[in-house]
């Protein structure tokens, strides 16, 4: 039963991972970018489900907060997924366009420089404290034996991720956009040759990874109802972990990595190593990046001359 | 290009001779316990401090610029050599050597701690070979975490409260002399033949490979070298401080070191050692509100100018060049004046904060304006600053 119960909490996790992965792969996908400041847009969610929460009148379990209509919950979450896919539209036409045609490794550096002004601005801003999240789901046990249990708001992350990573498959695979979306990814040039606007696309890109992070932050607030500004910085690594070991660039891959990753984490901390939990994510991206650096689901691309 | 790997590397005009840089080095390091017997007591505690700081601050920096200056690889774990440098350090200087004369305990600490970091090095450097870019940066960054975690958990020293009582041995004469040599070393490494490839390496690897040169090799030596300086940056401050906490050896210790070698300029010695000293000072200064109010006027002002010579180069003339030059500074401007004006107290809680934003600031505004850093590749030297004196004078 032990091993049902960690199973279930890893794919809790698991789907939350997936969700921020997602970002990474699909900005990768048409930007070759690692867009660091995506775990810091994560935050900048769970923050904005914060007050859009307490703006619904929903208040933290030690205040004695009820939870509250699903609307709101539903209210909460379209204002994060859209307040976020605003800001990362905003990152990527500030920061990262000017330097479409600048070498990679600049546009790094200013990935790392947006991560950093993204977490201690949100310290300026919100104050360095953990805060507590309000309640919005009832805290009840769905299944409940005498080892094992599975809550409501379990169920709830498992579903909504899935639920949006099925709009998102369909999205990429049935719609225009989603088309003039790979077609970017595949070459950018030949797409805008064939009538692409494919500034617009990449904004849109953007702004998509970072409405799903942060839809994989309020999840997250929910699991675990404390946030902080630096909260982003680990989980967005292990994030991108993921989407290395499904293969970067590849959708269905991130969500294998996502899952993979927190399996991998539980399985470390059943064996009673769970102080290295934040280790073994970095030790499975150096072995994949030495056996396999395509990742699991990636094809590898040959470097031209 | 082929003659490169192939020809020994011929003394260069510019490379100093070996008789030369001997008789320079004690002559230096004369001078250097000279000023620490007769200069330096002069100053006050609190400077003193400030001083030794940017002088770890410069070898850190000086050295991290062979990786990603000088051989255009992208490290971001370069605070975590430098911590395994500081640890084993000062594990032999408290445990193993303490019963040695104390100069001789530090430079064996010091050398164990280069070896040590050196190693580290090497296994770092290897998956580098399969790896360019933004993946390498990745993985440095990741090596840097794990060797966090691993201290974190060694009970031998200290765990995650940290590593205390390491003896006092660093002293100005120290810390710059180990600059001096760094500077030094990585200056003929530089200019040597092993250099050229290196920067062969950066400016094409695929044309370096193709000419000869094993760039797996050079990359991990680079690496290699690297890392020692690192390890020992960080032997000098273990036994500065008294002190070794692992969180002060995380990724943002690593930013803080890139942040330097980016704004003193990628491939630039001189340039990274200034910014590093400058940064040292600049967080200083950030310490109270007024500072905070003057460095970010200075950095509008150096980035409008930055951006009228970027304008003068994509040519927007007349009334509308002119705003699309200012939009941003003057913007900036009002914003840092309401701030001061109305936040004072606001900021002055906050202050913790400003370093790194301000940090975050200067990568994103140089990437922008000047992605090569302050001097680019260029070098300062004495003959150089005379040489454009005597331009102006003409």
């Amino acid at each position: 039963m032990e091993y049902l119960q960690q199973f279930a909490n890893a794919l809790t996790q698991g789907s939350i991972y997936a969700l921020i992965a997602l970002g990474y792969t699909m900005v990768y996908g048409v930007l070759r970018l690692i867009n660091f400041a995506h775990g810091d847009v994560y935050m900048l969610g769970a923050f904005i489900g914060l007050f859009t929460s307490r703006l619904c009148g929903a208040a933290t379990l030690a205040q004695g907060g009820k939870p509250v209509p699903i609307w709101m919950t539903v209210l909460v979450f379209v204002g994060a997924m859209l307040g976020s896919a605003l800001i990362g539209m905003l990152i990527e036409r500030l920061a990262y366009r000017p330097l479409r045609q600048a070498p990679r490794l600049t546009a790094l550096i200013t990935a790392i420089g947006l991560s950093l002004l993204l977490e201690y601005g949100g310290q300026m801003a919100f104050s360095p404290d953990p805060q507590g999240f309000p309640t919005l789901l009832p805290e009840k046990n769905i299944i409940q034996t005498t080892d094992f249990s599975i809550s409501l708001v379990q169920v709830f992350i498992v579903l909504a991720a899935l639920l949006l990573m099925i709009g998102l498959q369909i999205l990429v695979n049935k719609t225009k956009v989603g088309r003039a979306m790979r077609a970017v990814s595949l070459d950018r040039a030949a797409a805008s040759l064939m009538g692409i606007n494919t500034d617009h696309i990449i904004a849109f890109t953007f702004a998509l990874g970072s409405a799903l992070a942060a839809a994989a932050g309020v999840l997250n607030s929910i699991y675990q109802p404390s946030i902080d500004p630096l909260m982003g910085i680990n989980v967005g690594l292990k994030a991108f972990v993921a989407a290395v070991l499904g293969g970067i660039g590849n959708i269905p891959g991130a969500v294998l990595g996502g899952l993979l990753m927190a399996f991998a984490e539980t399985a470390t901390s059943m064996v009673g190593l769970s102080q290295y939990r934040d280790a073994v994510a970095f030790g499975i991206l150096i072995l994949v990046l030495i056996v396999r650096p395509a990742g699991i689901l990636g094809r590898s691309v040959a470097e031209k001359v | 290009m082929v003659e490169m790997s192939h020809a020994k590397p011929k003394p260069q005009a510019a490379s100093l001779g070996w008789l030369y840089q001997i008789i320079l080095s004690i002559f230096v390091i004369g001078c250097l316990f000279v000023i620490e017997q007769k200069l330096f007591p002069l100053l006050n505690g609190y400077y003193q401090i400030i001083c030794i700081n940017a002088g770890i601050a410069i070898i850190l920096a000086v050295s991290l610029n062979l990786i990603n200056g000088i051989t255009g690889q992208f490290s971001l774990g370069h605070a975590g050599f430098m911590a395994i440098g500081a640890y084993t350090c000062a594990y032999f200087t408290k445990e193993v050597g303490k019963d040695i004369l104390d100069p001789v305990n530090l430079l064996l600490g010091l050398g164990v701690g280069a070896v040590c970091a050196g190693i580290a090095g090497f296994l770092v450097g290897m998956p580098s070979l399969r790896l360019r870019g933004d993946y390498l940066a990745i993985v440095t960054l990741g090596f840097n975490q794990i060797i966090v975690s691993v201290i974190r958990n060694l009970k031998i020293v200290g765990e995650a409260s940290g590593y205390v009582g390491i003896p006092k041995l660093t002293s100005f004469a120290w810390v710059f002399g180990m600059v001096f040599f760094c500077i030094l070393t990585i200056k003929n490494l530089a200019s040597s033949g092993l250099g050229r490839s290196m920067r062969a390496v950066r400016d094409d690897e695929i044309a370096a490979e193709a000419a000869g040169i094993n760039t797996t090799q050079i990359k991990v030596m680079a690496f290699v070298f690297s890392a020692m300086w690192a390890g020992v940056a960080g032997g000098l401050q273990a036994n500065f401080i008294q002190y070794a906490n692992p969180n002060d050896f995380t990724f943002l210790k690593s930013v803080e070191i890139v942040v330097s070698v980016v704004l003193g300029g990628l491939g630039s010695i001189t340039g990274s050692a200034l910014a590093a000293a400058g940064l040292k000072v600049l967080e200083e200064i950030l310490r109270e509100v007024p500072g905070v109010f003057w460095t970010s006027i200075v950095l509008i002002a150096l980035a409008t100018y930055w951006g009228y010579i970027a304008n003068q180069v994509q040519i927007k003339r007349g009334i509308s060049g002119i705003i699309a030059w200012l939009r941003t500074p003057v913007i900036s401007l009002i914003f840092v004046f309401c701030l001061y004006y109305f936040a004072f107290d606001w900021l002055s809680e906050r202050k913790g904060s400003l370093r790194y934003i301000l940090y975050s600031i200067i990568l994103i505004v140089l990437m922008l304006l000047r992605p090569q850093g302050l001097l680019g590749r260029g070098e300062w030297s004495l003959g150089g600053i005379k040489r454009r004196f005597n331009k102006v004078s003409d």
